[in-house]
């Protein structure tokens, strides 16, 4: 029998749209939160919102990363449980250890499967026992006579092959080799690259797909069971990060589905999961190869619940209390279809520079099957300090094409001045012939030839509204004399005030 | 008929206002006004520090910045074209620009790796500018000697301020030359 331990006041050891995600579960619950926030984001609505909030010691991204400070305000506010939200520490087993010492409830599961989890290695050795089938590859040590296999054993895969760090995760520390005069370069590149964060012994060789589709299956387990919330399919991306997703994916066969489903809720089960999760899949034709599992809330997780109707924050909390999962299988039921996309600060005819800057307009539209999750306001100020992402739209409708016309319409109203966004290369994506085909593959925006045909569907946008934005400009400059005259009445009517006080003090 | 000329980067354009069937129409024009740009009828109107703007029927918003205008999520920077004398006056300036690597965004400075002195080619890179958890290479657009180096690793930056100045075409030789005689 498990112990139950009910959340009061929950700590939010994140920012922006997702803690503004977490309050909204939370508050529904009637749980109080607490929030840290850096000094520059005081203003931030997450802050606003919050019960009880605290300002971080450090500056930026590594004043979340900071342990011994979040725990300290934890135990400060008399907070009894911690939730991560994604990225920062949502997936440290160092850190999940420290909260549980500390006698606090960690929102997530527990840190031995954060840590097997977090390690490629381990993860592939934990799907083979269960046999989900994973790329063919193997590790190998950062040693001369490690290389010197590794170089051998690529040659045996056939090229290309994909070198990654076990440990690093998001698109870090992975290369992808086409030739055997490549590999060495590569194999300095990623030793490089993944000696910023902790360093492995080893370097995982694998088979390179390149026709694959990114699906990745969401997973709910409580200990003793678990069931999976259907599939997203997260295709499209740049540089390894996601930029739309959406559920379900009507691209791969309902066998294949089938299989996946049944790999992804075995592994849950395997490892007495507790809590919300993500197996991503990589599928070409009809099969499929277990990459990873992410042992946290996802960014996407939207498209889910949109289709499924279940809140996966709620149910989030209710297992970090011990409750048993509130839903059998059969009552996750799949309705409709539903597309996410992110909305990144960053200059997509600028080969996508990070910008950042002050908002000074912002339109958020209301329209049917349309949420849009973000934490901006006028004012806001976005710095380069963090994640460029700032919002996410996501659309649900009866079918596939109508949740595209959905989110098209939503992304043509949403308004963010300001600050250079991602929206207009959005709107681009989703209108271009092969996605709306569902042609996707995650080699898609390496293309370079695709990318120039989505410049260009920009920049034909772009000259429609530069018209509008010439045309605002010039009446601006001539009401100008206009705004002199409104100017000269107020001062009279000034003047007017004057009088009326004077006359108040006389009465 | 009012005209009235905006630059927006290197290129400008002409705008005359003009009357079409009692309605108020722009025609816009760019480069010596021959190349025809646009020739619409617009609805616009103003309120809380934005305009709206119909054109063919669709909405427009449009914030209006210190230095250009948000149309929806583009931007365009403007600047209503001066005088000759002032023209040339930023020509001026665009030349003492050039000697400079202006950053190209906002970020903290990750690693300089170029010193005063040193000879680098086009491409090379110089310094990284971390931004949104990206690291941004910043690379010289130019063969040159470094004069100055004004930042330092730590440093936060803002877009256009300066970072690495080269030493002035012929500065360079004159040095050497002092040194062989």
């Amino acid at each position: 029998m498990k112990l139950k331990r009910s959340i009061h006041k929950l700590l939010i050891a994140n920012r922006g749209e997702i803690a503004r995600r977490i309050q909204a579960a939370a508050h529904a619950r009637d749980i109080k939160t607490v929030v840290v926030y850096t000094k520059e984001e005081i203003h931030a609505g997450f802050v606003r919102h919050a019960h009880e909030a605290f300002c971080l010691q450090g500056q930026g991204g590594a004043a979340y990363l900071d342990q011994d400070d979040l725990i300290d305000k934890a135990l400060a506010a008399g907070a009894d449980a911690v939730h991560p939200g994604y990225g920062f520490l949502s997936e440290n087993a160092c850190f999940a250890q420290r909260v549980i010492d500390a006698g606090l409830t960690w929102v997530g599961p527990s840190p031995v499967v954060i840590k097997t989890m977090g390690d490629k290695k381990e993860a592939r050795q934990c799907a083979q026992l269960l046999d989900v089938p994973v790329i063919p590859g193997q590790c190998f040590l950062k040693t001369k006579e490690g290389v010197f296999c590794a170089y051998e054993y690529a040659a045996l895969l056939g090229y290309p092959v994909m070198l990654k760090d076990p440990f690093a995760g998001g698109g870090k520390a992975m290369r992808q080799v086409h030739s055997p005069q490549d590999f060495m370069h590569a194999w300095e590149s990623v030793v490089a690259e993944a000696g910023k964060g902790v360093p492995a012994p080893d370097i995982l060789v694998e088979k390179c797909i390149l026709q694959g589709r990114h699906i990745e299956v969401q997973v709910a387990g409580d200990g003793k069971n678990a069931i999976h919330l259907f599939e997203r399919e997260c295709s499209l991306q740049r540089r390894n990060q996601k930029i739309i997703e959406e559920a379900p994916c009507l691209f791969i066969s309902p066998d294949l589905k089938q299989k996946l489903f049944k790999a992804a809720v075995t592994l849950t089960r395997g490892m007495s999961y507790e809590g919300v999760g993500t197996l991503e899949f990589l599928v070409e034709d009809e099969s499929f190869y277990f990459l990873e599992m992410n042992t946290r809330l996802q960014v996407e997780h939207s498209v889910t619940e949109m289709i499924t109707g279940v809140d996966l924050v709620d149910l989030q909390l209710s297992i970090a209390q011990g409750e048993a999962l509130p839903y059998r299988q059969e009552d996750i039921v799949l309705r409709g279809h539903a597309i996410e996309g992110r909305v990144y600060a960053e200059d997509p005819t600028r080969n996508f520079l990070p910008s950042s800057g002050t908002i000074i307009g912002l339109e958020i539209p209301s329209m049917p099957g349309i949420r849009i999750d973000h934490d901006l306001a006028q004012g806001t100020v976005i710095t380069p300090f963090f994640d460029p992402m700032i919002a996410k739209v996501t659309a649900y409708g009866s079918s596939r094409d109508n949740t595209l016309a959905r989110l098209q319409g939503a992304l043509s109203e949403l308004v963010i001045a300001g600050v250079i966004t991602n929206i207009t290369f959005l709107q681009a994506l989703l209108c271009f012939p092969l996605v709306q085909e569902g042609k996707i593959t995650t080699r898609l925006l390496y293309n370079q030839e695709i990318l120039l045909q989505l410049c260009a569907i920009m920049a034909t946008e772009q000259d429609r509204f530069l018209v509008a934005g010439l045309v605002a400009f010039e009446q601006r400059l001539e009401s100008v004399e206009f705004l002199d005259q409104v100017r000269e009445q107020d001062s009279l009517l000034k003047n007017v005030d004057q009088w009326r006080l004077q006359r108040w003090k006389l009465l | 008929m009012k005209q009235m000329v905006i630059k927006s980067g290197e290129r400008a354009y002409q705008i005359v206002r003009c009357a079409h069937e009692q309605q108020c129409c722009r025609m816009i024009t760019s480069g010596d006004g021959t190349e025809l740009i646009a020739s619409v009828q617009v609805d616009i109107s103003s309120s809380g520090g934005r305009s709206f703007c119909f054109i063919d029927k669709k909405l427009y918003t449009i914030y209006h910045g210190p230095d250009g205008v948000w149309v929806n999520n583009f931007y365009f920077p403007f600047e209503v074209q001066q005088s000759e004398g002032c023209a040339v006056d930023t020509r001026a300036r665009a030349i003492a620009q050039s000697s400079f690597i202006v950053s190209p965004l906002a970020g903290r400075v990750a690693a300089v790796w170029c010193v005063p002195g040193k000879f680098i080619r086009t491409g090379e890179p110089l310094l990284s500018i971390e931004s949104m958890k990206m690291d941004n290479e910043i690379c010289a657009d130019r063969d040159g000697v470094i004069k100055t180096v004004f930042i330092a690793p730590g440093n936060v930056v803002q877009p256009n301020e300066r970072l690495v100045m080269f030493e002035e075409e012929g500065e360079g030789h004159a040095t050497e030359k002092y040194k062989k005689f």
